[in-house]
């Protein structure tokens, strides 16, 4: 089971799954932009660098996230399959029923440093864990059913698996007035954040395509070739450019533009990573040759970079005195391991039916590439700080046996 | 608020109601499919060039034989000897010159001899009561020659008392004369001071010792050599009962003779087959058609003499019998008077290859052929754990294209014992028949079935030791089958192992 879950991990693909920028960022399903005060506004909006106050601090690992989550499998099948001494026809028909093309894993872990803000400005530091595969639904047909066809076609598309690990430290200004706005137009504030990003590994299929032919006519026919590009120790950097501006005194918009020049170039070991196996019409009875050839090699390749595509977010909140609704839209502008050019909306509340007793819900709609996801989120809050946490489920509303992933935050800060 | 906090409460209880059951790992079963094979098994292809071989047969072209060969010969003549028995007493005369003719001949009767190079042998003489004026003495033999080729010559050199005179390198008689050496002539001269005719005493003469001729010009009485054999080994394991279930023909025995004497011989001789070392051989004598031993054709300038005999009578029955061994045995050729005049040396001696030949064409009987052993399959403990875990089934997706005109059943036994009978079910676990139907049945690809094992069944291999063995049942042939080894003599087969395999947490 634990090489299954494995394999599932680091073999999987591109369910396109976001890291997460800031684990508050979980308790409203990512419609934080303008919610986010303090250090975490280095990550969301730097303009709003001071709207938690003066001095606002995070201790390092109270400001956690992390997500599991896949495309097809929920927890009730989950326990269903790990419950179950066999599985027959049926069992594996409720494994397949929800795999639509491919069976999709992702995990993202968000763990903060330090961060301190001073004014208008913020430094912080925050370590990022991303990691996802993806296998075709053929794939899990046939290690449910067996080599039943006669032919199988496998390739990069619904099979992959990419990781990347890398520490940021961001400087971030904000709270800037916008100079030679007219004056009836309400004021407009900008902020900034750099952030210079450490690399520690990352992992991605280049290529991938592995076609079995296998009858009593031909034999076993199967060509297949694997190739990884891994780096490891890189150095790269990112940028945001955020717009706040409080329209009326109960609504709110925003407008940021991040992973500007986004990049991490790996230099210190790049590493190209080919497998090959192939068989040209073996059968069982050419026992005295070698069945399969194989082979499989590493070479040292030029230093790269991985790219960091472009994100657009714009953002809107309108404010009560007991609770405030959010809106948020993300859009990347290339392919990434973090951006995607499909569109997401995501909605955000925030309930105060006691001041020290916030609570928090939240709802990304789902696209194309992303599931359903849900939050949840209760905190305590008085003057010096507040602590939060909060559950996420993935293509449920309800956290439970039908989520098909899970998130889970705690959010901490300390304000003076 | 309250209803806030009841719904946040209420999140939170169904979130921790959720129970995360421990990860493992169930069990499936997955169908596998294996290409086994996908080949042409030509008949030409079981030729090993040892003893089945593929032959071209007057009537049907290339054919397989079964062929084995062996090789006898006798060893070499050695000298011939002949034990003249001459002892004879010549008074000596002053001042003659005449020749005496004395019978010569062999005193065993064993041979007339014409001409011949001595080995070993002498001639005695002496010479007494000679007187003191005998000036000259000689006797001068013709037929007899030293190595130069002058007639051997004794003279009298004052000397009595036996002498002797090595004969080695003698020869004697004419070379080529194919008249035989009667008798010798003595030739004597004498002189002394005395008158003519003045006796001047005797001479002794023999010759009665055995002469050894390594070279026989002449004819012979009786010269028979036994002739050593290799037995010449079929190296074919049959299985039982083959002989009831298959009627052989065309079988023959050639036998290549080459004679290195220049006598013809007389070749005597059985041919005998030998099931096994427990059954009684079986022999038949080797006879030409009309019951006579054959005879061997004589050596000449050219060479070697060269006798093929081929014979067939009788040697049908000694191979259907199916027998390991064939031999030519208690063989020998014999020379005398019929051979007539000829020549032979020491060194000569006769060897025949032969072959027995056996097209492989049959009449097919429907009788149950069983190997002889059952085939003794060891699993490995590795394989007997995922026989017994994870193998549920198996079977044989088969294809089978006969263009050979035989059509069987094929029936596999298995069990824990060699000692497998399949008339009692006792001594085996089960079995799992095929049938085939030939070529002249039906020419294009049949599906064979009855080829899968039930998870009980495969539990017989969960053993250390498993045991098979064959049984083979041909169809009824009716009339005679012809197997020939052309390019279009073949068995194609194609097949798929097809399998329910159990995938457990090992597997992985």
């Amino acid at each position: 089971m634990k090489k299954i879950l494995v394999c599932l991990l680091l073999v999987s693909l591109g369910m396109s799954l976001f890291a997460v920028p800031s684990a508050k960022s979980l308790f409203f399903a990512d419609s934080y932009m303008l919610r986010a005060g303090g250090v975490e506004a280095n990550y969301w909006n730097p303009a709003l660098l001071t709207a938690n106050g003066p001095t606002d601090i995070w201790l390092p690992t109270l400001n956690s996230g992390i997500q599991l989550t896949n495309n097809a499998l929920d927890l009730d099948t989950y326990n269903f399959f790990v419950t179950r001494d066999s599985l027959d026809a049926d069992d594996k028909e409720r494994l397949l029923k929800d795999v639509d093309g491919s069976l999709a894993f992702g995990m993202d872990v968000n763990v903060s440093l330090f961060g301190i803000t001073m004014g208008n400005t913020a430094l912080s530091a925050s370590a990022h864990v991303n990691g996802k595969g993806q296998l075709s639904e053929d794939f899990m047909r046939l290690a449910l059913y067996g080599n039943t066809e006669d032919e199988y076609l496998f390739n990069m598309s619904s099979n992959n698996a990419s990781a990347i690990s890398y520490v940021d430290i961001t400087y971030g200004i904000g709270d800037l007035k916008i100079p030679f706005i007219p004056e009836d137009w309400p004021q407009i504030k900008a902020g900034a954040s750099a952030s210079l990003l450490t690399g520690a590994y990352f992992m991605e299929t280049r290529e991938f395509k592995l076609s079995f032919e296998n009858n009593s006519d031909v034999g076993a026919n199967l060509d297949s070739e694997l190739l990884l590009r891994t780096g490891k120790i890189g150095a790269g950097f990112k940028g945001m450019l955020g717009l706040f501006s409080e329209v009326t005194p109960w609504l709110d918009a925003g407008l940021t533009v991040d992973n500007i020049a986004g990049f991490i170039k790996w230099g210190v070991e790049s590493k190209n990573h080919r497998f090959y196996a192939t068989a040209d019409s073996v059968f069982v009875t050419d026992l005295e040759e070698d069945l399969f050839d194989y082979d499989n090699y590493e070479e040292d390749t030029d230093s790269f970079s991985t790219r960091l595509g472009t994100e657009l977010r714009l953002a809107t909140m309108y404010k009560h005195r007991h609770f405030n609704l959010s809106a948020d839209w993300v859009q990347g502008f290339t392919e990434s391991t973090v951006s995607s050019k499909v569109g997401r909306l995501s909605l955000g509340a925030s309930l105060m039916p006691m001041p020290v007793l916030p609570i928090s819900l939240g709802i990304s709609l789902p696209n194309s590439k992303n599931p359903l996801k849900v939050s949840y989120g209760i905190g305590l809050k008085v003057k010096t700080g507040e602590f939060n946490l909060a559950v996420q489920s993935f293509d449920s509303l309800i956290p439970g046996y039908n989520s098909k992933g899970i998130s889970f935050g705690i959010a901490t800060k300390i304000g003076f | 608020m309250k209803a806030y906090l009841a719904i946040i409460i209420s999140i939170l209880l169904l979130l921790g109601a959720c129970s995360v059951e421990k990860p493992s790992l169930p069990v499936w079963d997955i169908d596998i499919k294996i290409p086994l094979v996908n080949d042409f098994y030509y008949v030409s292809d079981l030729a090993d060039s040892v003893n089945i071989i593929i032959q071209e047969h007057e009537d049907y072209g290339d054919m397989l034989y079964l062929t084995s060969s062996g090789e006898v010969e006798t060893p070499t003549v050695g000298n011939i000897d002949m034990r003249p028995a001459i002892d004879a007493q010549f008074p000596l005369l002053s001042g003659i010159s005449e020749s005496q003719a004395i019978p010569f001949e062999d005193g065993q009767d064993n041979a007339d001899l014409s001409f011949g190079e001595i080995e070993t042998g002498s001639i005695r003489y002496r010479f007494r009561d000679m007187v003191t004026q005998t000036e000259e003495i000689s006797l001068t033999i013709a037929e007899i020659k030293d190595a130069t080729g002058n007639p051997l010559r004794i003279s009298y050199e004052g000397t009595e008392g036996w002498q002797a005179i090595n004969l080695a390198g003698y020869t004697f008689g004419q070379i080529n004369d194919s008249n035989s050496l009667d008798e010798l002539t003595l030739s004597f001269v004498s002189s002394s001071s005395l008158p003519d005719f003045t006796p001047l005493g005797t001479m002794d003469f023999q010759l009665n010792e055995t002469l050894s001729f390594s070279m026989f010009q002449g004819r012979m009485q009786n010269l028979e050599m036994s002739m050593q054999s290799s037995a010449a080994q079929i190296d074919i394991e049959y299985p039982y009962n083959l002989d009831e279930a298959i009627t052989l023909d065309g079988a023959k025995l050639q036998i290549d003779m080459f004679n290195r004497m220049g006598f013809s011989c007389e070749f005597i001789g059985f041919f005998e087959a030998r099931v096994d070392s427990l059954t009684a051989p079986t022999r038949i004598p080797i006879k030409d058609n009309n019951g006579n031993n054959y005879i061997v054709n004589a050596a000449n300038a050219d060479g070697p003499g060269h006798t093929q005999l081929i014979i067939e009578d009788g040697i049908r029955d000694l191979i259907q019998l199916m027998p390991e061994h064939v031999e030519i045995v208690d063989a020998m050729v014999r020379i005398d008077t019929a051979s007539g005049y000829g020549s032979i040396r020491n060194t000569d001696y006769l060897n025949a290859d032969y072959t027995i030949d056996l097209p492989f064409r049959f009449m097919l009987h429907e009788q149950p052929i069983l190997m002889k052993e059952a085939q003794q399959i060891n699993i490995s403990a590795d394989n007997r754990d995922k026989i017994a875990g994870n193998m549920q089934s198996v079977s044989l997706d088969m294809e089978v294209m006969n263009k050979i005109p035989i059509g069987l059943y094929a029936r596999a036994y298995f069990g824990h014992s060699a000692q497998i009978d399949p008339q009692n079910p006792d001594s085996y676990g089960f079995y799992k028949e095929i049938h085939i139907e030939s070529a002249e049945t039906d020419p294009d690809w049949q599906e064979i079935s009855g080829l899968a094992l039930n998870k009980a069944e495969l539990d017989l291999f969960t053993a250390e030791t498993l045991f098979m063995i064959w049984e083979f049942t041909f169809e009824e042939s009716g009339d005679w089958v012809n197997i020939t080894a052309g390019t279009g003599d073949y068995i194609a087969l194609k097949s798929m192992l097809l399998g329910k395999l159990r995938i457990d947490e090992g597997e992985l």
